[in-house]
Order: structure tokens, then C-alpha cells, then sequence
């Protein structure tokens, strides 16, 4: 019998952990906003949790803001 | 590759595309020290233009003042140039304890951390003291670094609407489940002025549990009876739990800033703000200036109380001259233009009658809320806020916007 070899992920997986990292990963949506050049990116459980997220770094961004 | 033509012009072009879209941000020389009057060489290489100055966060007229100027020459003479260190390492000397001290006092809160300036205080805080577990609740207009602070940190991030109590409520019940909840506010808004209704945000914090940040950056010194800030203003001293502020403006106007508030939490950033650990400590010269500037706060208000007098004087010869203003009580005071190109020709033909203003437009404030943001100090005399007026009004008058409202001036110019 013949076992398959780890994935990368899986290699980087345990190295982490031999380094004392607690780790997971899990699918997550990711929400992206586009303009002028600028991009914001937002991640979430759930699509709406994702773009209210997004929704907040855009609008920290409508504008600069006096010095 | 190093930086090969493609490089180059790759961001040639990128600053090419700044200029088109009139972003591009200029600097004036000034060749006289910071003060109502300065010698201003705009556009470099002309001849310096005398003119009253408008726009500088010199609110107190302390940044050439005499006896700071004297006392940031004896901590020169006593404690050096510079420390070539951090904090931790050996970059702390008895005047920077002293001061941290002095602004705990003056604050009325229960300990300071210094800064290299707010925006690093800005920059540091939030991460420092919160985690995922956190939400970040800040007004939609507060300072751009306070934005910056919350993107380096991991806590959650949310705004309410500006000044907006309803919905900074319902953002608070919203999120009941997070470990903490910080509610983050500028003290005076530095766009429009107004200040934060700290009363009802603290009333709110303590219903939901929630901890206050302010930034009283155009505050410290100046607002509140005895100009201690917008908590004082608002009679919250004591129940804000993190103030950041800036020795940059009223205070001397020099650099610095610093982290005040409860002990644990600054106690916290002395051991994780990364602005804190990895930046060189404020200069020994500094710190001896903004110790005497905070003598003089101590003894008298005097300072304070002329500029509140300066602010209600120029808001009054402004509005009675027809001009579009921002209702409020700070010194900030903005003239209210809408189209950016407006604000500049105005800003420009200002300058030309001897009076130093800058238009500011989007993205430095929203789209069509372009405007000349006037500022004032108590180094401004009578006189010079009534030769100002009177350029203010010729120039008003040249552009047809004297007595007009706001639909007015958009149906004329546009946004």
C-alpha cells in the first residue's frame, strides 16, 4: 500500500505547527471593490458578512480628510 | 533592472495623471518664522509675498513664541540634539517623563505615552490594545490617520454617520457580542469645525459598554474653559478612555504627539505600539518647548480666550459679508465654495490681496463640498482679521458669490 504525499499546504500546515502556530483554514467569500486605481478587498463567513466589511473599508476611503 | 526608463515612466506617467486631474499638491515656501504674518515665495522661485497667514494650526500663536522659543534652547544647551535611540533602548531622559507627566495632569487623565507625532499615536493605539475578538465603531469623518490605525489592526471595523447618535446606538447594540467595543471620534472635526457630541457618546458608551477614543488633535489647548479639549468642553473629564493628541498644533506646533488615557491602556502601547517601539524618541528640544507651553496654558487662559474671541469675530464679519460658512464654535472655519476649481481661483486671488488660504477639494473633502478652510490663531490681531475681510469680500465680490446660498453657487459654477 502506498501512502499519497502531503500536499504543500499540508507540508506548510506542520511546519507551522512545529513551530508552536495553532492553524486552520476554511473557505471563505471574498468581496472586492474597484475604482480609480484603489482597491478594496473584504473576506467573510458569509457573502453578506464579506461586503459589509467591504462596505466599511470603502467608505473609510470617500475621502482623504483634512491634515 | 534598478530604475529602468520603463520605471521611470511608468510613474512619470502615474504623476503625469495627478497633475491632469489637478491633485497635484504643491509646496510654498514660507522664508519667516510661523506667525499671523508670514514671507510667503509661491510659486517657487518668485519673489517673497508678506501676507497674513489663514491656514496654519498655530491656534495659540505659540509656535515662535519667545519663551518657548528660549526654553527649546535650553533643553537644547542641556539635553542635546537628539537621543539616537528609541524609547526603551536609551532614548528616555527625565524631560521626557516630565512631560508625559504634565499632559497626564493637563488632560486629566491617568497616564501618557509621548509619540513621534499623532498620526504614529493614531497609527499605533488600536492595535495595541485590541484584538479579533474587538469591534472598532468610528464616525465617517474621523482624521486619516485614525483610518490608517484601524486597517493595522485586527479588531473589526464599522463607522457610524457623522455625529449621528441614533445610528452609533444602533452600531453598539449591533455588536453586543464582541469582547470590547470602542467608539473612535476626532474631538473637533478637521474638515468641517464642529465638534463631537462627546457628552452623548460617552452617555451611550457606558449604556452599551463601550469604550471612547478621541483624537483632540485641533482641540488640545484651546477648546474647554480652560482648554484642556472637547472632553472638557462636552464635561466628560475623566470618562474618555483613550485621548490621542498632537504637540504639532496648538502646542507649540513643533512634532509629537502622544497616547493618554487609562493606565493599562497606555501601559499597553508602551509594550506594543509599533509607531512607539520602532521610531526614534521626540527631541530634547521639543520636549523642553511643549513643557513650557504647557506653563503657560497652566497660568493663564488668556491665549485661549482671545482666540474664542478671534473665531467669533471672524465667523461674524464672514457671515455678515455674506460668505457661506460652517456653523460652529472652533476656530476652523470653513468657506464654503463647492466646485474645487472656485476654491483655488479664490485661494489664488487671495494671495494676490496679501491673504494665505488654500482651497481644499476632493478627495481632501467630499465631491462637491469644496471649500477655503480658514484658521485662526491668537497671534491674529483685530486689525488683521478686518484687512482679511476685506480682501475676502473684494475677491467675493469679483466671483458674484456674496450673499449666495449653496444652490446659488452650484448653479453658477457647478460642483
Amino acid at each position: 500500500m502506498t501512502t499519497k504525499p502531503a500536499a504543500k499546504w499540508e507540508q506548510v500546515a506542520e511546519r507551522l505547527e512545529e513551530d508552536g502556530w495553532a492553524v486552520k483554514s476554511e473557505k471563505v467569500w471574498l468581496a472586492e471593490a474597484r475604482k480609480d486605481g484603489h482597491i478594496e478587498q473584504a473576506t467573510g463567513k458569509t457573502r453578506d458578512e464579506a461586503f459589509a466589511q467591504l462596505c466599511q473599508l470603502t467608505l473609510q476611503d470617500s475621502c482623504e480628510g483634512c491634515p | 533592472m534598478a530604475y529602468a526608463t520603463g520605471v521611470r515612466e511608468s510613474y512619470q506617467k502615474e504623476l503625469s495623471g495627478i497633475r491632469e486631474a489637478g491633485l497635484f499638491k504643491e509646496e510654498r515656501y514660507i522664508r519667516s518664522v510661523q506667525a499671523a504674518e508670514i514671507d510667503v515665495e509661491y510659486p517657487a522661485g518668485a519673489p517673497a509675498r508678506h501676507a497674513i497667514n489663514l491656514c496654519a494650526n498655530n491656534y495659540l500663536g505659540l509656535s515662535s513664541h519667545p519663551d518657548v522659543v528660549k526654553a527649546a534652547h535650553e533643553g537644547l544647551e542641556h539635553r542635546g540634539y537628539g537621543m539616537s535611540s528609541v524609547r526603551f533602548i536609551c532614548g528616555t531622559q527625565d524631560i521626557h517623563r516630565e512631560l508625559e507627566q504634565r499632559l497626564t495632569t493637563f488632560l486629566g487623565t491617568e497616564a501618557t505615552l509621548l509619540f513621534p507625532s499623532c498620526m504614529d499615536a493614531n497609527a499605533g493605539v488600536f492595535e495595541a490594545v485590541l484584538s479579533d475578538k474587538d469591534v472598532m465603531i468610528a464616525d465617517r469623518l474621523v482624521h486619516a490617520s485614525i483610518v490608517d490605525g484601524m486597517r493595522l489592526c485586527k479588531a473589526m471595523q464599522d463607522t457610524f454617520k457623522h455625529s449621528d447618535m441614533g445610528h452609533l446606538e444602533e452600531k453598539l447594540q449591533e455588536h453586543q457580542d464582541k469582547r470590547f467595543r470602542v467608539v473612535i471620534t476626532d474631538g473637533v472635526f478637521s474638515m468641517d469645525g464642529d465638534i463631537a457630541r462627546l457628552d452623548e457618546i460617552v452617555a451611550l458608551a457606558e449604556k452599551y459598554n463601550a469604550m471612547v477614543c478621541v483624537d483632540d488633535s485641533h482641540a488640545t489647548g484651546f477648546i474647554g474653559k480652560t482648554g484642556r479639549g472637547t472632553h472638557e468642553h462636552c464635561g466628560v473629564v475623566g470618562k474618555i478612555d483613550i485621548i490621542t493628541t498632537t504637540l504639532g498644533k496648538a502646542m507649540g506646533g513643533a512634532s509629537g504627539g502622544c497616547v493618554s488615557g487609562r493606565k493599562e491602556l497606555v501601559e499597553l502601547c508602551r509594550q506594543r505600539a509599533r509607531p512607539y517601539l520602532f521610531s526614534n524618541t521626540v527631541a530634547p528640544v521639543i520636549v523642553a518647548g511643549a513643557i513650557k507651553v504647557l506653563d503657560l496654558l497652566s497660568a493663564s487662559t488668556e491665549r485661549r480666550d482671545k482666540l474664542e474671541w478671534n473665531a467669533k469675530y471672524w465667523r461674524t464679519l464672514l457671515t455678515e459679508a455674506g460668505f457661506d460658512i460652517k456653523a460652529g464654535e472652533s476656530p476652523i472655519v470653513p468657506v464654503m465654495l463647492y466646485n474645487a476649481k472656485l476654491a483655488q481661483d479664490v485661494a489664488r486671488d487671495l494671495f494676490a490681496e496679501g491673504i494665505y488660504v488654500v482651497g481644499f477639494f476632493f478627495p481632501v473633502v467630499a465631491k462637491g463640498q469644496a471649500r477655503i478652510r480658514t484658521q485662526l490663531s491668537a497671534a491674529h490681531e483685530k486689525a488683521h482679521l478686518d484687512r482679511a475681510i476685506a480682501a475676502f469680500k473684494k475677491v467675493g465680490a469679483k466671483y458674484g458669490i456674496l450673499g449666495k446660498k449653496k444652490d446659488e453657487i452650484i448653479q453658477q459654477y457647478g460642483l
